[in-house]
């Protein structure tokens, strides 16, 4: 049997079939964006048909949409009704009161997702420790029924205050306009059972407003799926790293909205665990953005999160993403700084190198420049790049400077690392880690290029660039567990309340984690359950997740210990005699999918060098060797300078580092003193 | 320039990471909701002349204020100021702007050599004073507001010498409070001192770093100087006025005449009221963070925050006026309110030079409301403080928006589930205040409503709040936006309040702000 992953992205939609054994096959198609499934679907009929392989025997598709997310980036979603209490119909509109730029003196701020018109206030409330202050009656649910039918929404929202606490309001709510209505009807204790009104109502507002398209597009796919691959199972990447059954997407697709970054963080710590690492940062540089993750043992999650300027509270791989890539611009301002980026060429008309019209410097003209990138073998010599041209740009900027046009190029590459670098310390010295402790993992058409620039500034001393860094994404998809989290809220401060209460309600998530799971796969075996709890000391107001071990007999103590542990590693003290607050439980419950992939890189006598030529370092010209990717082998060293050549990339092993080729294919870089 | 163009710019984004670093530690760590949730805190690094070379721009009430606290500090406790050691300072008269931002400030150490310094100032929920909150609603000396702190040492090798600030942990409230957020500014200071060292390695040592904070003044100056040049000669002046200060003088005048010429441009607020007995007395420091928001927003997003930036700007105000008064006068609402006017007033003189850029006056207020009281459940007193937002300005081409924060402040509001779990507070209404905005061609933005039921007998509530009388004004014909307006309700009364009020509660009663909208652009 076979598994395929197809991940979407904005130009190509990859494909990787991979057979029992581990072994793969790559192949790319061009995205259609209008409706992704049909570049799905042609890519899988394609790899099938390139390899002869029978389609009866791909058992599992696992795909990563961006579907969700350009729906809300495009603001294509349902029309969508909101009911909140009454008295605070306007508070998906308010949100948090403040505006997205402080310095913009005409205070703008994303517009709210549903019309003043379309959000219809609810007589009831609940008070704070549950406790109904104004009951919900008969009449007032056939009032608002009606009222909501009237305005004929694709998706209602239900979100009242504290339904984290007590959700019956929303239960009978609920029931009745599933009843009443042909919509898709979501209530906030359901989809995010988490204090804080807004952040609340804004995810639960998400899931009214994407889940129609959702499920819409799945079921399409499902359907042609199933005629092009009969006994294929379809599963989708979510945002928190883990798939879902496509079935299951029904009330939970506002899991999809940033699931496009977590294929390549998976990838690239599947491809360190092959080489026995699980500290790493994940590079993934591409024409216009860069996305950086830190893994430590595992994918990093982030519980709060934005798409298009509104929050989102799911959890999420945290990938920070910058504008920096092959394509930044390079450009002087009016006290003569460079500065690189975030405007980038694309890739049309790109690079002035491409001779498709650019004529702004890039970061790739850099490269061209400066020795690293072959203009006669870019993208395996299918694409000839134009020196001349990308000299006649950085020249440009050189005079502006006032530099050389070998210096302008050195420093657009040292800009373009440095503003890299930033991003790698806000995952990691920003999150209370040190970077010298990981492996860079570079992939992505232009990571690989400056990975040991990189390196070199946050004191790295080791890189891994995979065998294919253009589909370490698609490969991630393939590896991924499937995962259910859940959360709710407890607000508990008495830590003599913490055993029942908060061990309870673990318990509780814990039995519907595991039964979510089991459901989804049809396998008891081998699920994997972690508890969680958000803390704080009492009277902060953001909290830290900390893992505790499943057990509330001593839960109450145990996660105090950690919680401070990690107060102190995170922030530098702890108050001691300082009560702690339980904020939120969490429980995750996974399943490895126990599928894994590997390159058998071939071994025996490698190529030597295709030839030499000139790379200018900041200490000056030198002589790098050159090779070609394909003629390496296995265990074969490469002495820096050098500069390994793929069609798909160009490694640069800077003076001083080395590579060697691993068996798994990979090129694992290191500095010459270590 | 000394530093080269490549290097620059690697140092100086790392500068600004520094900033924001710290800034993340403390509101990540503080007690305070006006510090953890309302981001009332800002972070920034000094050479060690004292001279502003980053800062984060979290609040723009806090832009370019803390220079004068950190050279008071530097000139009154300069030689205690050792290794280990931080400076604590709240005092108006010494670079302060009201008594709860506590600004902490820590000396950066190479081989025994002060190189730089970071500092950090966060708005404390309580530090005592007549009212909960110490924003009261009719002080009329600096001493009902608070406990001042003069420039002092407090923390001697990384160690907080609680002795040292015994003074702010009697007169407040809530010490304990105090010290976790004090806890939260060293914490800050902390990483900022660590994360500059590493820069400084990165910059090639703390002299060539040394040369690149100079270098970072020129630039933004720079960059400042080309950015108003166009505007070369053009001049223009206008008056609008304060409500009133709590004490009995109302329609406080407040003028500005804009000039731009000589390489920069300046603000001069001749005419401008004498200092008042009330406390919307507004400290030289917060009047200069003002007038820099606005040339901030207008000409500079992308300059990096630094004295040089300000060079270009020059401000004059009187001594012994309203907008650089002498103490021992009350200052609490200066910093809150007389800050918006000055906006205002500034926006309202551009308006004559660049009027398709300027928008019409927004709320023009931060509306503070305080709740203090002790909770009968727990026996511990407890004080809530909050702004609340308001209708934004209309601009050619845009509507003003509704519900928001403007200009000087951008603090969260705290979740209603988060205020009703942790005060005997209840929140009846939040909604937009429908058709308060100023017509015109562009509609003005709507204010908010807000009623809270406070639930326990005894509280005190404190209102800090203007625009009540004079309405935010409209430009180019559009017209202005609804004034504001505070309602107690209790026993099916109403009773309208004053803009500035302080008022004793039984529980059942629901106070109801209604805040203003902003002025329309264009005749409608």
């Amino acid at each position: 049997m076979r598994t395929v992953g197809v991940d979407v992205g904005g130009t190509f939609t990859d494909i990787v079939l991979v057979k029992e054994d581990g072994s793969y096959v790559v192949h790319k198609v061009p995205s259609t964006p209008g409706a992704q499934e049909r570049a799905v679907i042609q890519g899988i009929s394609e790899v099938l048909e390139t390899h002869s392989v029978d389609a009866k025997e791909v058992a599992l598709v696992v795909h990563g949409t961006t579907v969700a997310a350009n729906a809300m980036i495009e603001r294509r979603g349902a029309h969508v009704c909101l009911l909140t209490t009454e008295g605070f119909e306007d508070i998906l509109e308010i949100g948090r009161q403040d505006r997205s730029e402080i310095y913009d003196l005409t205070a703008t701020r994303p517009a709210p997702l549903v019309a003043a018109d379309d959000r219809i206030g609810v007589h009831e409330r609940t008070g704070a420790s549950g406790e109904v202050v104004v009951p919900l009656k008969q009449e007032e649910v056939q009032r608002v029924v009606r009222l909501v039918g009237q305005r004929r929404p694709e998706g209602v929202a239900i979100s009242l205050l504290f339904s984290f606490r007590e959700p019956r309001h929303e239960r009978v709510l609920l029931e009745a306009l599933r009843r009443e209505l042909d919509a898709y009807v979501v209530a906030s204790s359901e989809v995010l059972p988490e204090f804080r009104e807004f952040e609340r109502t804004s995810t639960t507002v998400l899931e009214a407003y994407l889940g129609p398209l959702v499920v819409g597009y799945v079921s399409r796919l499902a359907e042609m799926l199933a005629s092009t691959c009969p006994r294929a199972t379809l599963t989708l990447m979510q945002s928190n790293g883990g798939t879902m059954h496509a079935d299951r997407v029904h009330g939970h697709a506002v899991g999809l909205a940033v699931s496009g970054l977590a294929g390549g963080v998976i990838g690239g710590l599947e491809i360190a665990r092959q080489h026995g690492l699980d500290s790493v940062i994940t590079l993934d540089m591409g024409g216009t953005s860069c996305d950086v993750a830190a893994v430590h043992g595992r994918v990093p999650i982030i519980h709060n999160n934005t798409i298009g300027g509104l929050p989102i509270r799911f959890p999420t791989v945290d990938v920070r993403t910058i504008g920096a890539g092959g394509g930044s611009i390079a450009w002087v301002d009016d006290m003569d700084i460079l500065h690189v980026g975030p405007q980038s060429a694309g890739a049309s008309p790109g690079p002035a190198a491409y001779g498709r019209g650019g004529t702004d410097a890039t970061v790739t003209d850099a490269n061209v420049l400066l020795g690293r990138i072959n203009p006669d073998y870019f993208l395996g010599g299918r694409m000839q790049l134009e020196r001349d041209l990308a000299e006649t740009a950085v020249r440009r900027i050189a005079e502006k400077l006032d530099m050389g046009v070998e210096d302008t190029a050195l420093g657009i590459v040292r800009i373009s690392t440095a503003n890299m670098v930033e991003a790698i310390r806000g995952v990691t010295v920003g999150r209370g880690q040190d970077p010298r402790a990981f492996t860079l993992v570079a992939f992505g058409g232009a990571g690989p290029t400056q990975a040991v620039d990189i390196a070199q500034a946050l004191h790295i001393a080791s890189v891994l660039v995979p065998r294919h860094p253009g589909t370490t994404s698609a490969l991630g998809l393939v590896c991924a567990e499937t995962r259910v989290d859940l959360v709710q809220t407890v607000l508990v401060d008495d830590p003599g309340e913490v055993r029942v209460t908060v061990g309870e309600v673990l318990q509780d998530l814990t039995t519907r984690a595991v039964r979510r799971v089991e459901r989804q796969t049809g396998d008891s075996s081998g699920i994997r359950v972690e508890w969680s709890v958000d803390m704080r000391y009492v009277g902060q107001s953001h909290e830290l997740t900390v893992p505790v071990p499943r057990d509330e007999h001593a839960l109450a103590e145990v996660s105090r210990e950690r919680f401070e542990t990690e107060h102190e590693r995170r922030f530098g003290y702890r108050l001691a005699d300082r009560g702690v607050e339980w904020v939120t439980a969490r429980v995750v419950a996974t399943q490895d999918s126990r599928r894994r992939v590997h390159y058998r890189q071939p071994g025996g006598q490698g190529e030597g060098p295709v030839g030499e030529r000139e790379v200018l370092t900041q200490s000056g010209w030198c002589t790098a060797t050159v090779y070609r990717r394909d003629g390496l082998r296995s265990a074969q060293r490469v002495d820096g300078p050098a500069v390994i050549e793929q069609p798909d990339t160009t490694v640069y092993v800077g003076p001083g580092w080395y590579g060697t080729v691993t068996a798994h294919g990979a090129l694992w870089l290191r500095r010459s003193d270590t | 320039m000394n530093t080269d163009p490549i290097t620059f710019e690697v140092v100086k984004n790392a500068l600004v990471s520094c900033a924001a670093e710290m800034s993340i530690t403390l509101q990540r760590t503080a007690f305070s909701t006006n510090i953890k949730e309302r981001r009332d805190c800002s972070c920034a690094v000094f050479d060690a002349e004292g001279r502003l070379v980053a800062q984060s721009k979290d609040i723009p009430v806090h832009l370019g204020a803390m220079p004068m606290s950190v050279r008071e500090c530097m000139r009154a406790v300069g030689d205690e100021l050792v290794e280990g050691s931080m400076a604590l300072v709240n005092d108006p008269f010494s670079g302060g702007s009201h008594l709860p931002d506590l600004t902490l400030v820590a000396p950066v150490f190479d081989n025994g050599e002060m190189v730089a310094v970071v500092a950090n100032r966060a708005h404390h929920a309580d530090v005592g004073g007549v009212s909960p909150g110490s924003m009261p609603g009719l002080s009329m000396s600096l001493e009902e507001e608070g406990v001042v702190i003069p420039p002092r040492i407090v923390v001697e090798n990384g160690h907080l010498i609680k002795e040292r600030v015994n003074d702010l942990l009697e007169g407040t409230r809530t010490p304990d409070e105090r010290l976790g957020d004090l806890a939260a500014q060293m914490a800050a200071n902390t990483v900022g001192q660590r994360r500059l060292r590493e820069v400084a390695q990165a910059a090639g040592g703390w002299d060539r770093l040394a040369a690149l904070f100079s270098d970072l003044m020129e630039y933004s100056a720079g960059l400042m100087m080309k950015a108003v040049a166009p505007l070369d000669g053009t001049r223009d002046s206008f008056t609008d006025f304060m409500d009133s200060d709590g004490a009995g003088r109302w329609r406080i005048p407040i003028e500005a005449t804009v000039t731009f010429g000589g390489g920069g441009v300046s603000v001069d607020f001749e005419g401008t009221a004498g200092q008042v007995p009330g406390n919307i007395n507004c400290p030289l420091a917060s009047t200069l963070s003002a007038v820099y928001y606005v040339f901030t927003s207008l000409f500079g997003r992308d300059i990096p925050v630094n004295e040089g930036m300000w060079s270009v700007i020059g401000v004059r105000a009187p001594e012994g006026s309203l907008l650089n008064p002498r103490p021992p006068a009350a200052v609490s609402a200066g910093n809150v309110e007389t800050t918006q006017r000055v906006v205002d007033v500034v926006l309202g003189a551009l308006a004559g030079v660049i009027p398709d850029r300027i928008p019409a006056a927004s709320q023009g207020t931060m509306n503070n409301l305080s709740v203090g009281g002790t909770d009968p459940t727990t026996g511990r007193s407890f004080s809530f403080y909050e702004t609340i937002g308001g209708g934004a300005g209309a601009m050619k081409g845009r509507h003003g928006t509704s519900a928001v924060q403007v200009h000087m402040t951008n603090t969260l509001n705290t979740p209603i589930e988060a205020i009703e779990t942790s005060y005997p507070l209840r929140v009846r209404r939040y909604a937009i205040r429908r058709n308060s905005g100023g017509p015109g061609r562009w509609r003005g933005g709507d204010g908010i409503v807000r009623e809270i039921e406070i639930l326990v007998d005894g509280c005190e509530v404190s209102i800090q709040s203007e625009r009540r009388h004079t309405a935010p004004w409209g430009l180019a014909g559009g017209g202005p936006g609804e004034t504001g307006r505070n309602v107690l309700m209790f026993g099916g009364r109403k009773i309208e309040l004053q803009a500035k009020s302080s008022v004793t509660v039984l529980a059942g009663t629901v106070i109801r702000v209604e805040t203003p909208g902003g002025g329309g652009w264009g005749a409608p």
